[in-house]
């Protein structure tokens, strides 16, 4: 089971940044125009950045993630987590909570 | 050839070589030793059993692809492909966006180049090879 507390699970997250995208496979390079940036995704947080073509809470994005991935829902959680504060402190979404 | 310093401490050669015919070395015979012992991330896959020979040729044409389509373009823009010339069109890049005076052009440009580099840094380059990070 996660350790996340209930609220954070209801956190919504949704994309700020309007990224310039080219596919690789699974994969994904985004340009940032407006902070000058280039990403490199790999294929979990290319599905994570799709997925957050609309808004999505925590709990939404893991249960997707845990259908598609042969991973338990707390490593899924804590993974999770890590990806979207890296997302944050790129700047390519934010949180509401 | 000519020696440069990238990453600081780091002496390399820069590229592309003189002694490259096309996409052959026309001194192959007698190529310096760490041109000879040099081997890519795919070859030592290869060599491993890891990845046949049809997955290999297969990740080879699609970078020779890549390079053919992109060639024009990194050549209007002064320079060969090479991850320090990558380096230095993306810094260009980076300032001019800053400063809100980079073209769609220009962001086509570095979003292609980024996803060759991608492209090389997964299937080609080693970890501490690799140009394009996760937050660059």
């Amino acid at each position: 089971m996660s350790n996340l507390d209930p609220q954070a699970e209801n956190d919504i997250y949704r994309r700020t940044a309007q990224l310039l995208e080219a596919d690789i496979a699974n994969e994904l390079v985004a340009l940032d125009p407006e902070q000058g940036k280039c990403f490199g995704f790999n294929d979990v947080a290319t599905d994570v950045w799709r997925k957050l073509e609309r808004p999505c809470t925590f709990a939404e994005l893991k249960k997707e993630l845990l259908a598609d991935y042969d991973v338990s829902d707390e490593e899924c959680a804590n993974d999770l987590r890590a990806l979207l504060d890296q997302m944050r402190a790129a700047r390519l979404i934010d949180r509401v909570s | 050839m000519h020696p440069y310093e990238d990453p600081p401490g780091q002496a390399r050669f820069d590229l592309p070589c003189r002694h490259l015919s096309g996409t052959c070395c026309s001194v192959y015979d007698r190529r310096p030793g760490p041109c000879a012992a040099f081997r890519c991330e795919l070859l030592k896959k290869f060599e491993a059993d890891k990845v046949s020979a049809n997955e290999a040729l297969e990740r080879i044409a699609e970078a020779k692809t890549m390079l053919d389509q992109l060639y024009p373009m990194v050549v209007a823009n002064g320079g060969p492909i090479t991850p320090k010339r990558w380096g230095i069109l993306l810094e260009a890049w980076r300032s001019k966006a800053a400063a809100g005076t980079a073209t769609s052009e220009e962001a086509h440009l570095v979003l292609e180049l980024a996803r060759l580099n991608r492209f090389l840094d997964v299937h080609f380059r080693s970890s501490d090879q690799q140009v394009v990070k996760q937050g660059e």
